[in-house]
C-alpha cells in the first residue's frame, strides 16, 4: 500500500481524472505537453497507473526499501 | 544450418583457406545485396573493417597469433559506441552528438579476439520498443517475410544475422530486446545475467535493467562470443564478476554432463501461457518434450513483476531524457516520446515501489529453481506481426503490439536472470522462439540445454527465402 501521499493520490485517480492530473503535474515539472502528444501521453499514463496499482497493491507493507544496486 | 558460422569462418581464416579481407569484403557484398530489403544496417565501417582485416592477414602471414574470431565480420546495434562515429541510438536527437572517442568494451573485446566490426544496426529509438519501426530510419524487415517486423528493440541485430549479412551481432535487452527479435527472426540470442557483460559504451535506456548480449545462428557461436566478452570492467560498476567461460564447459566431459546429462526442466504456466498464440504454445511443447520437461510450473508474482518492470522502465528512462523532453519533444519518435513523457509525470514513489518488488520476486523465483535447472517459456506472444500493425489479439482482447510483445520476457529481465532464446526448427514457417531461463550466473545451463536441442535438430536457425547465406 502507498504511504507516500503523492503516490496515493496518483493511484486513486479514476481513468477520467488522469488528463487533469497530467496537465497539473506537467505544469509543476515545467514539462510542457505538446498538443500533438497530449492524447498519447494520457493514454500511456492511464495504462501506467493501472499497472502501478497492480504491483503496489501486491507489495507487502513491511517490504524493505530498494537496495542501491540490485543483485540478481 | 549454414556452413558459414563464425566458428567456421575463423577456422578457415586461421588455416589459410580464406583471408580476413575476403570475409570482410563478402560481408559488405552481402550487405549491399540485401540491406535495401531488410533495412538492418544504418551505417557501415568499410575503411576501418578492411584495415583491421588486412592487419589480421598480415599477422597470419607473419606467423603471429590471432584470436578465436579472426576475420569474423560482426555488427552492433547503433547504441554501442564506435570510435570516431556518432552513437545515434536510433534517434534524431543524438545525430548532433560528438563522435565516440573509443569503442564500447564489448566491441573492444570482440575486436581483440579478431572479429571485424563492419557496421551499426537499426533499432527502436533509445531502445524503447519491441518492433524496430523507427520513425527516423524506417522499419527493419523480417528476413523470413519482408511484410513483417523483425522485432525490437535490437531488430537490426537479429535481422542482419538471420538474413546472412553477418554471422554475429550484438544487441541490448532491457525488457526483451534481444529475446523478442531473436524469436521473430529465428536466430539464437543470449541475454546474460544482469552485470555479466559490461555495458560501458552502450547508451543507457534503463540503467538498472539494461543488459547486452550476442545474436548468432548456432549455440557454439553464441557461447564463444559470450565468453569472449566476459570479465570485470571497472567502467561498468555492475560488471565485477570474473569470467566463467561456458563454451569449454559445453565440450569437456564435465561440460558434457551439462549438455547430455539429465537436466531438471520446468515449463512455465500461468502468466507465461496467457494470451499466447496456439503455434507459440505448440513450439513450447515440442521443446519441452525434447527436454522431458515437467509442465505447469508457476512463477508466483510474474504478472506483478511484469507490471513493475512496465512502470520502472519509463519512470527511470524519462529522467535521462528530461532536458530534451522539455526543449525538443517533437524531435522524438512519437511512440517513444509519449511513453517517456508519461513516465516523467509519474510520482517518484512508483519507481521506488517497482524497485522494492524486485528482491521479493527474485527470492520467489530462486525458490522455484531449487527444483529445476532451467525453466522454459515462450519468448513472444505470437510470430512476427506485420509492419505497421498496431494491435494484436491477446487473451481475447485487442492490445498494443508495441506494449505487449514482451509480456513473457519482462518478468525475467526484471530480476536479471540469464536466458537463451532458441528458434524452433520449422523451415518454411515464420520463426518462433522459446526462452530457456537459468538461475543467476548459470548461463552455462541455458546454453547446455540449447546445445542439446540443436544437436537433436529440435531448434535451428534456418535459411530465410532470398537470404545470402551463401556468403555467411
Amino acid at each position: 500500500m502507498a504511504a507516500d501521499p503523492a503516490l496515493a493520490t496518483f493511484l486513486d485517480l479514476s481513468d477520467d481524472a488522469v488528463a487533469a492530473y497530467a496537465d497539473a503535474r506537467a505544469e509543476a515539472l515545467g514539462l510542457p505537453l505538446p498538443p500533438a502528444a497530449r492524447a498519447g501521453v494520457i493514454d500511456n499514463l492511464t495504462l501506467l497507473r493501472r499497472q502501478a496499482e497492480t504491483f503496489i497493491a501486491a507489495l507487502p507493507v513491511d517490504a524493505p526499501g530498494a537496495a542501491k544496486a540490485f543483485e540478481p | 544450418m549454414s556452413s558459414r558460422s563464425a566458428t567456421t569462418i575463423a577456422a578457415d581464416v586461421r588455416s589459410g583457406t580464406t583471408t580476413a579481407r575476403a570475409e570482410t569484403e563478402a560481408a559488405f557484398a552481402a550487405i549491399a545485396a540485401r540491406n535495401s530489403d531488410l533495412n538492418a544496417f544504418t551505417a557501415v565501417f568499410e575503411s576501418r573493417a578492411l584495415a583491421q582485416a588486412d592487419a589480421l592477414d598480415a599477422d597470419l602471414a607473419a606467423g603471429r597469433p590471432v584470436g578465436p574470431l579472426a576475420g569474423v565480420p560482426f555488427a552492433v546495434k547503433n547504441l554501442f559506441d564506435v570510435e570516431g562515429v556518432t552513437t545515434i541510438v536510433g534517434s534524431k536527437i543524438r545525430r548532433e552528438a560528438a563522435p565516440a572517442t573509443r569503442d564500447a568494451t564489448a566491441i573492444q573485446r570482440l575486436t581483440a579476439a579478431g572479429a571485424v566490426l563492419v557496421g551499426a544496426l537499426n533499432m527502436d529509438e533509445f531502445a524503447y520498443g519491441f518492433v524496430t519501426e523507427n520513425a527516423h530510419d524506417g522499419p527493419t524487415r523480417n528476413p523470413h517475410d519482408l511484410t513483417r517486423i523483425a522485432g525490437g528493440s535490437s531488430g537490426g541485430s537479429a535481422a542482419a544475422v538471420a538474413g546472412g549479412l553477418v554471422p554475429l551481432s550484438l544487441g541490448s535487452d532491457t525488457n526483451g530486446s534481444i529475446r523478442i527479435p531473436a524469436s521473430l527472426c529465428g536466430v539464437f540470442g543470449l541475454k546474460p545475467t544482469l552485470g555479466r557483460l559490461s555495458r560501458q559504451g552502450a547508451f543507457p535506456f534503463v540503467e538498472s535493467l539494461d543488459h547486452i548480449g550476442p545474436f548468432a545462428r548456432s549455440v557454439e557461436d553464441l557461447a564463444l562470443a559470450y565468453d569472449l566478452m566476459q570479465g570485470p570492467d571497472p567502467l561498468d560498476p555492475l560488471c565485477r564478476r570474473p569470467a566463467e567461460p561456458a563454451a569449454p564447459r559445453l565440450q569437456a566431459p564435465r561440460l558434457q554432463e551439462g549438455a547430455d546429462g539429465p537436466l531438471r526442466v520446468g515449463v512455465l504456466g500461468g502468466w507465461f501461457a496467457r494470451g499466447a498464440f496456439p503455434e507459440v504454445l505448440e513450439a513450447l511443447e515440442i521443446v519441452a518434450d525434447a527436454l522431458q520437461a515437467r509442465r505447469g510450473v508457476e512463477l508466483p508474482g510474474a504478472e506483478i513483476a511484469r507490471a513493475a518492470a512496465f512502470c520502472l522502465t519509463p519512470a527511470e528512462a524519462s529522467h535521462l531524457h528530461l532536458d530534451d523532453l522539455k526543449t525538443r519533444p517533437m524531435d522524438y519518435d512519437p511512440a517513444v516520446r509519449d511513453r517517456l513523457l508519461a513516465g516523467a509525470l509519474l510520482p517518484d514513489g512508483v519507481a521506488e515501489a517497482a524497485r522494492r518488488y524486485r528482491p521479493i520476486f527474485r527470492d520467489a523465483v530462486a525458490k522455484v529453481f531449487e527444483d529445476f535447472d532451467i525453466l522454459l517459456a515462450p519468448a513472444s506472444v505470437c510470430p512476427a506481426p506485420g509492419v505497421g500493425q498496431t494491435t494484436m489479439e491477446m487473451d481475447g482482447r485487442q492490445v498494443s503490439v508495441r506494449k505487449n510483445l514482451g509480456a513473457y520476457t519482462q518478468p525475467i529481465s526484471y530480476i536479471g536472470l540469464p536466458v537463451v532464446t532458441v528458434p524452433l526448427n520449422r523451415p518454411g514457417k515464420l520463426p518462433i522462439g522459446v526462452q530457456i531461463i537459468a538461475p543467476a550466473w548459470r548461463e552455462d545451463l541455458a546454453l547446455a540445454a540449447a546445445l542439446r536441442l540443436e544437436q537433436a535438430g529440435v531448434v535451428a536457425a534456418h535459411r530465410p527465402p532470398g537470404s545470402v547465406w551463401g556468403g555467411f
